[in-house]
């Protein structure tokens, strides 16, 4: 699974929680998405652990900084495209 | 190209500058505010630390001394932390300088603050009238016996034969002064006073009002119809058991909340005069005394005071004189007194209310005192140790100015006057009956003075001892209308 | 000791400050302080001293396990630690709490604990809890100096109400500490500000609120309670934030900078925003820590909403108006949740400060009263359901004595003083201004503040002579 595949499918998955189109960059972070609070990112982690069945630990949910880390995480995890 | 880099090593310059400006201000902050803090720290170390405050009328904290245990259980670096604040170096101007502030915070409506006043609907006491206050007028012969039967009472006619089986409690001893044992003579009852300040304060809520030589600290009154019912039926209790050979004799004192507050804040209080109305019909066999009615005669005057949960002696005056026509004894009128003014009195409604009108407001402290010769003679709570002393405490600061009669509550006074006529007077009083004792020197040949709330032995025995025609029960109506029942019932069936 | 108390303003901190500034060494400087919070700590509490010392001790331990190389070793060790630092809080806070819920819950009638309360558990232990998880998901490397371990456990400034400082925030200054005039600056200005809002507003404010909730409740007027809630509400703000900033000033002076944990509350548009601006450190502990807790599968958002207002509630104190008071908030957050952040937006903003103020000021109705039944009369004071009257006079009178004070307590709730800071210090005359105008204030602050500390020690003698 290639990186530009990753952020196409969490392209997806932020504009549909968000209810609008939005594109994500590495240095992406919850400031830079209105609505991004601790509570949305349950609903983002719990629809990313989904998609690509694998599941994040408890520590890099909440170290996590920007959408980079989440998406090497993602492609070292990965089981499904 | 030469006047860009030319302008931005102006702006490079003129950022430096700021800088050097923004860095000069702080070092002046923190200089200025480093010198505040360590010319504080000096005074606070070096300067004298008061042990006592007149303000607050107590001693400040003291050092704690060490020990082990006190290190461990933390009193010890507690005690302190409180010795440095408590004892700070002009600790009561700085209290009043800080008064000062908190009045800052606002402003007075009408002239009047407001301290803990409750809004009306007042929290009523459940007041059952006729059922509680009707068995004891009529029931006394039937309940009497089983309640107190096994200590004293019994018939009004064999009194004299009682004694003995009363008097080993009480002890003969007192008039030859046997022990030298016992010098401790009051501090137990202190410790028993059930009366919490805070409380009475929280409970009562207190009006300010007024401006310059008219301002006045009102307490609200919650006194109940029940409580002076059964005020009424301890003393009818009293009657019953003295007889007829001695007058007992209700003086209820109203205070200031029933002659200077205003209509429009008269919802914040109760009225009374209604539970001194209530009691009269009451009373059998004892005698009312209307200090009401005496003291509203002269509202013009100073007969209350306004700093001071007290009247003032003015206000004493005028009720004893009523007491002295109904009671059919001479009395002295006021010009043949020696007449005292202290100035600068500020009284104890400062210290509940901490509101700096009344400390910025003080007021003449007047008491009279009496020509004729008598000797006044105290004793302990349980009628001991006599120490012949003076009636007046002259000595006492001016803080303290209403404690100029008979000095603590916490003894037994006797006054033995020039004034012939073979009659005893017992007052059993609060404070406010203080007040009234040195207008009774040329009405009575002995006048005995207790406290309601110290008072260690039993009342009517003692009574019948000291061979009392009178018995007098003078207190405001804050106690005769609240708490005064129990007491006197304790003092009756002890 | 308190930071608000003449011992602490005039013999602790000075004696502290002038020790730690006469070397510039760093070890000698960390010892200073090392020494002085040991003392600060035995002074309000020597009997808990030995327990801080050994939570400690064996947290360090436990940290290096964790970090250690044997995964086996490294989760017991977390697992351990975890345990041990909650238990600490449990024993040592909720113990009687719980026993008597136990025994109500049962019909038993077990011995209920007294136990005396540690000084400063409840953040302790949370910076202890906050370490073991950081070293754990690598956020910081495990600390190799026990006294530098020891100095983070106990420093004083943070040791008795917070701000809940995490290692990570502090690591490298523990190690190298630069102090400029600037940060003494800023640290002094803090300290005075901090002391101003504690002693001058939130105390005279508790005045007011004492006057009004520690009597009869049922015959206070409806808007009495709205009014008495609200001049709570503000108290609460000058006491803790005050509180905060005070400690962040004085960790300004040893070179430690602090997280912020108050950032003007009540400009707030939604409840949640309201928490991510009172007592900031504290609600991102939770969110960090305990919001992602993977143990309840797929509807964890609201399980987890649950047990972060649950335990926030419980951890301000053990009594269940807490619990209450905190799954209310939580409540509100769920509610605009659902609702989502896009429609809340369309609201007009005068509505959404109405809404998250009547919110706020019900919430510190809960928040005081500790009696569920003196808390049931106030709540239905507040809306008429005692009988009470809707006005009562007694209002008027307290609001004119007190209305420069609440004029002053609203003004400052807002960020006045920063916009004019900024306004003003655009051109140099206007900084040279500002400066002055600082430093005017902060002495003012410092002195009237003294002058009301020293008096707030009044037992008066009332019934010498009654």
């Amino acid at each position: 699974m290639t990186k530009e595949a990753v952020y196409v499918a969490l392209n997806k998955i932020f504009s549909d929680i968000f209810d609008e189109p939005i594109t994500l960059f590495p240095e992406t972070t919850a400031k830079d998405i209105d609505g991004w609070d601790s509570l949305e990112h349950i609903n983002i982690i719990h629809s990313v652990e989904r998609r690509f069945g694998m599941k994040f630990k408890m520590g890099e949910i909440s170290t996590m900084k920007c959408v980079g880390e989440m998406v090497d995480i993602i492609l070292a995890r990965a089981t499904k495209g | 190209m030469n006047e860009q880099q030319n302008s931005s090593g102006q702006r490079i310059r003129r950022i430096n500058k700021k800088k050097m400006l923004q860095r000069t201000l702080a070092l002046i902050g923190v200089a200025v505010f480093l010198a505040a803090v360590f010319l504080i720290s000096a005074a606070m170390l070096i300067l004298k630390r008061p042990d006592v405050s007149e303000q607050e009328k107590r001693r400040l904290a003291e050092f704690p001394t060490f020990s082990f245990s006190s290190l461990w259980d933390g009193s010890y670096t507690q005690g302190i932390i409180r010795y440095f604040t408590d004892t700070a170096p002009y600790r009561d101007e700085i209290h009043d300088v800080g008064r000062d502030i908190s009045e800052r915070a606002g402003f007075r409506l009408d002239d009047v603050k407001m301290h803990g006043v409750v809004e009306p609907p007042v929290p009523r006491p459940p007041e059952t009238e006729p059922p509680v206050t009707e068995p004891p007028v009529t029931e006394p012969p039937v309940t009497e016996p089983p309640v107190t039967g096994p200590v004293e009472s019994g018939p009004a006619g064999p009194v004299e034969t009682d004694p003995p089986v009363t008097e080993p409690p009480v002890t003969e001893p007192p008039v030859t002064e046997p022990p030298v044992t016992e010098p401790p003579v009051t501090e137990p009852s202190l410790s028993e006073d059930p009366v919490d300040p805070e409380e009475e304060l929280r409970k009562n809520g207190i009006i300010v009002l007024g401006s310059g030589k008219n301002t006045r600290a009102i307490m609200m009154y919650y006194g109940s119809n029940a409580a002076t019912a059964e005020y009424v039926a301890s003393l009818n209790r009293y009657k019953e058991a003295l007889g007829s050979g001695v007058n007992v004799w209700s003086m209820i004192i109203p205070t200031a909340v029933s002659y200077y507050l205003p209509e429009k804040y008269q919802k914040y209080t109760f009225s009374q005069k209604e539970n001194i109305d209530y009691s009269i019909p009451l009373l059998k066999n004892v005698k009312n005394v209307d200090a009401y009615g005496a003291l509203l005669a002269h509202v013009n005057e100073p007969i209350i005071t306004r700093t001071d949960h007290h009247w003032a002696p003015l206000g004493a005056y005028y009720a004893a004189e009523r007491f002295a026509q109904d009671a059919g004894v001479p009395f002295a009128p006021l010009s043949s007194y020696q007449k005292v003014d202290r100035d600068g009195y500020v009284g104890t409604m400062y210290a509940y209310t901490g509101d700096v009108k009344l400390k910025n407001n003080p007021e003449v402290f007047t008491y009279y005192k009496p020509a004729n010769s008598y000797s006044t003679t105290y004793y302990s709570t349980s009628f001991r140790n006599p120490q012949a002393s003076s009636l007046f405490f002259e000595w006492v600061d001016i803080s303290y100015a209403y404690g100029v009669f008979l000095g603590s509550d916490q003894q037994i006074a006797v006054i033995d006057t020039d004034c012939k006529n073979g009659r005893t007077l017992l007052v059993v009083k609060d404070s406010y009956g203080n007040a009234l004792i040195p207008f009774f020197t040329g009405s009575f040949e002995k006048i005995i003075v207790t406290d309601y709330r110290y008072f260690d032995l039993n009342l009517v025995s003692f009574c019948r001892e000291q061979g009392v025609t009178d018995l007098l029960f003078a207190a405001c109506a804050y106690s005769s209308c609240g708490v005064e029942a129990g007491y006197l019932e304790e003092m009756r069936t002890r | 000791m308190l930071f608000a108390d003449p011992f602490f303003l005039y013999f602790f901190l000075p004696i502290c400050t002038v020790l730690y500034f006469v070397s510039k060494n760093g070890r000698y400087r960390n010892a200073v302080l090392l020494f002085f919070s040991l003392l600060f700590y035995a002074w309000g509490d020597l009997k808990s001293l030995p327990l801080l010392l050994a939570a400690a001790a064996l947290n360090f331990f436990l940290g290096r396990l964790i970090a250690g190389k044997r995964p086996a070793a490294a989760k017991a060790a977390l697992v351990c630690g975890i345990l041990f630092d909650l238990g600490l809080l449990v024993v040592f806070k909720y113990s009687a709490f719980f026993t008597e819920n136990f025994n109500a819950l049962t019909g038993l009638s077990l011995p209920v604990p007294e136990i005396a309360f540690p000084l400063g558990v409840s953040f302790y232990t949370f910076r202890l809890i906050s370490y073991l998880l950081d070293v754990r998901w690598e956020k910081i490397p495990p600390e190799k100096s026990f006294s530098r371990f020891l100095l983070y456990v106990s420093l004083f400034p943070c040791t008795v109400a917070g701000p809940v400082v995490r290692y990570a925030d502090i690591s490298e200054e523990m190690r190298i500490r630069e102090i400029s005039v600037e940060d003494l600056y800023a640290g002094v200005s803090r300290i005075a500000v901090g002391l101003g809002k504690k002693v001058i507003l939130a105390d005279l404010l508790a005045g007011i609120t004492e006057e009004l909730f520690a009597g009869e409740i049922a015959s206070l007027s409806v808007l009495g309670c709205w009014y008495g809630a609200v001049v709570y509400a503000l108290q609460m703000y000058y006491d803790f934030s005050g509180y905060s900033d005070m400690a962040i000033g004085i960790a300004r002076l040893f070179g430690f900078h602090f997280p912020e944990n108050f950032n003007y509350p009540f400009v707030c548009k939604t409840i949640a925003e309201f928490w991510q601006r009172w007592h900031i450190t504290l609600g991102s502990f939770f969110r960090d820590y305990l919001l992602y807790v993977p143990i309840f599968g797929s509807p964890r958002k609201y399980l987890g909403l649950f047990l972060v207002w649950f335990s926030t509630g419980l951890w301000h104190g053990a009594s269940w108006n807490f619990v209450i008071w905190g799954l209310y908030f939580g409540l509100f957050i769920l509610l605009e949740n659902l609702i989502g952040k896009k429609r809340i937006k369309k609201i007009p903003v005068p509505v959404r400060h109405l809404y998250t103020k009547l919110v706020i000021t019900v919430g510190f109705g809960i928040f005081y009263f500790t009696d569920t039944a003196r808390l049931g009369a106030f709540l239905a004071g507040l809306f008429g359901g005692n009988g009470n009257p809707f006005f009562g006079e007694t209002l008027l009178y307290s609001l004119a004595s007190n209305a420069f004070l609440l004029a002053a307590a609203v003004l400052f709730s807002l960020p006045v003083v920063p916009w004019v800071k900024k306004k003003l210090e655009e051109t140099p005359g206007g900084l040279i201004a500002s400066g002055i105008f600082t430093t005017a204030a902060n002495v003012t602050l410092l002195v009237v503040s003294t002058v009301l500390m020293i008096t707030a020690e009044s037992h008066p003698f009332l019934y010498a002579h009654f």
